[in-house]
């Protein structure tokens, strides 16, 4: 590809990057959590907030601001490496290093989100529930191919790991690194399949229904998340244990993992909007005395 | 088939569990060879403690209403004729019936509970 053209496309795809994950996406969360306060008061839905509506919403006041300054300067950045000439990969490395600053506000919503989900899990249960007396098993959430696969590319990861440390001792942080994480995932594969009990149940007021799909979520995410990351350790250990060479301009790398992250933004607040749009809210009112567990 | 407790009953939530599983063991909503959910997936699920549910399984277990091997619990293949035994209600019928003949010997409640006390200890 003649060098003008990758530049364009860098170029294009920062400027996509800088939209995305800077105005779009934060513009799309803070509308879903405005339409859910609208829609669903505490007064009427007090067991939706077990994180009062107002400490949400003053944590969230936190972050728009905080995207935008970090997206102004990453529109700058792209604009001023445009004017100086950049080449392709000098502007991939500034579009990656924009990457990492756009994503540091999403912490903070992570750390709000960890804490609801901490308080919904503390709710008291309601006195009268119901469960479907069946066993469940991995397979009823996520295909067995996807269980396959996540397990085998984290045994192959963890592989990897061992033989490139051992064929370029260099390697070392990199296999440290990757093993433990790919450690973890396949640990917690291999708990969540013989454990005999699924995920936690997300909060005790939640529908059937909805506790079925958010645990499906976890287990899809596991799995084929662990599949996605196992495949890529592989490539980056042997990679850089210079067992696979590649001759590719590595602007390209910081393209994928930009290409990655937008994606990965725009399904997770897409999903939040079907939520909105699919999840029985009704739960939670304050009349609602009974619940029932799948 | 829905398993549902209510903790504002007298009755606590393991003879609950008991009761509503025998029920359906006779009246074959759930059939012989019927895999039962694991231990902590039913206590995660009814949000009670792992303990309640294991204990209701064990006197199920007792009972000959499930089976539990290394594969996990089902329901006994003769789940259903063992469903009909209750050795809860034939030992408050014991019970009632020994007490109402030593009241009837002349011995005071308080006579009949101390001697109670002193065979449950040995």
């Amino acid at each position: 590809m003649a060098p003008d053209v990758q530049i364009v496309l860098i170029a294009v795809l920062f400027g996509s990057q800088v939209f995305v994950l800077s105005f779009f996406t934060p513009r799309r969360s803070r509308q879903y959590y405005a339409l859910m306060f609208a829609r669903y008061p505490p007064q009427e839905y007090p067991r939706l907030y077990p994180v009062p509506r107002e400490k949400m919403e003053r944590r969230l006041a936190l972050v728009m601001p905080l995207h935008i300054a970090i997206g102004g300067i990453s529109a700058i950045t792209l604009f001023v490496g445009i004017i100086h000439g950049a080449d392709s990969v000098e502007l991939a490395r500034r579009m990656f290093t924009c990457l990492f600053f756009q994503i540091l506000p999403a912490y903070l919503t992570m750390f709000l989100m960890i804490r609801v989900a901490k308080a919904f899990r503390a709710i008291p249960p309601p006195s009268v529930r119901s469960v479907e007396l069946r066993p469940w098993r991995a397979v009823d959430f996520v295909s067995p191919l996807w269980i396959g696969l996540g397990l085998a590319a984290q045994v192959i990861a963890v592989t990897c790991a061992v033989v490139a440390y051992l064929h370029r001792r260099e390697a070392l942080l990199m296999a440290v690194f990757c093993s433990l994480i790919s450690g973890a995932f396949l640990l917690r594969m291999l708990y969540v399949l013989v454990g005999g009990a699924p995920f936690k149940r997300a909060d005790p007021f939640m529908s059937p229904a909805d506790t079925f799909r958010v645990r499906q979520r976890r287990f899809r995410a596991l799995f084929r998340g662990g599949a996605g990351l196992g495949a890529f350790y592989t490539f980056a250990l042997l990679y850089q244990a210079q067992l696979v060479r590649l001759d590719f301009n590595s602007a390209y790398l910081f393209v994928g993992l930009s290409v990655v992250f937008q994606l990965t933004w725009l399904a997770v607040v897409s999903a939040q909007g079907r939520d909105l749009e699919t999840r029985d809210f009704s739960v939670y009112r304050a009349d609602n005395a009974r619940k029932a567990a799948p | 088939m829905q398993l549902t407790i209510d903790e504002r009953l007298p009755e606590p939530v393991f003879s609950q569990i008991i009761t509503q599983i025998r029920e359906a063991v006779r009246s074959g909503r759930l059939k012989p060879g019927a895999a039962m959910p694991a231990i902590r997936q039913l206590a995660i699920d009814l949000q009670v403690n792992p303990n309640t549910v294991a204990k209701a399984y064990r006197l199920l277990e007792r009972d000959s209403v499930i089976e539990t091997g290394r594969r996990g619990s089902f329901v006994h293949r003769d789940g259903k004729r063992h469903s009909n035994i209750d050795l809860s209600s034939e030992a408050a019928a014991a019970l009632t019936q020994t007490v109402a003949s030593l009241r009837e010997k002349g011995l005071t409640d308080s006579e009949i509970r101390n001697a109670f006390a002193n065979v449950m200890k040995e």
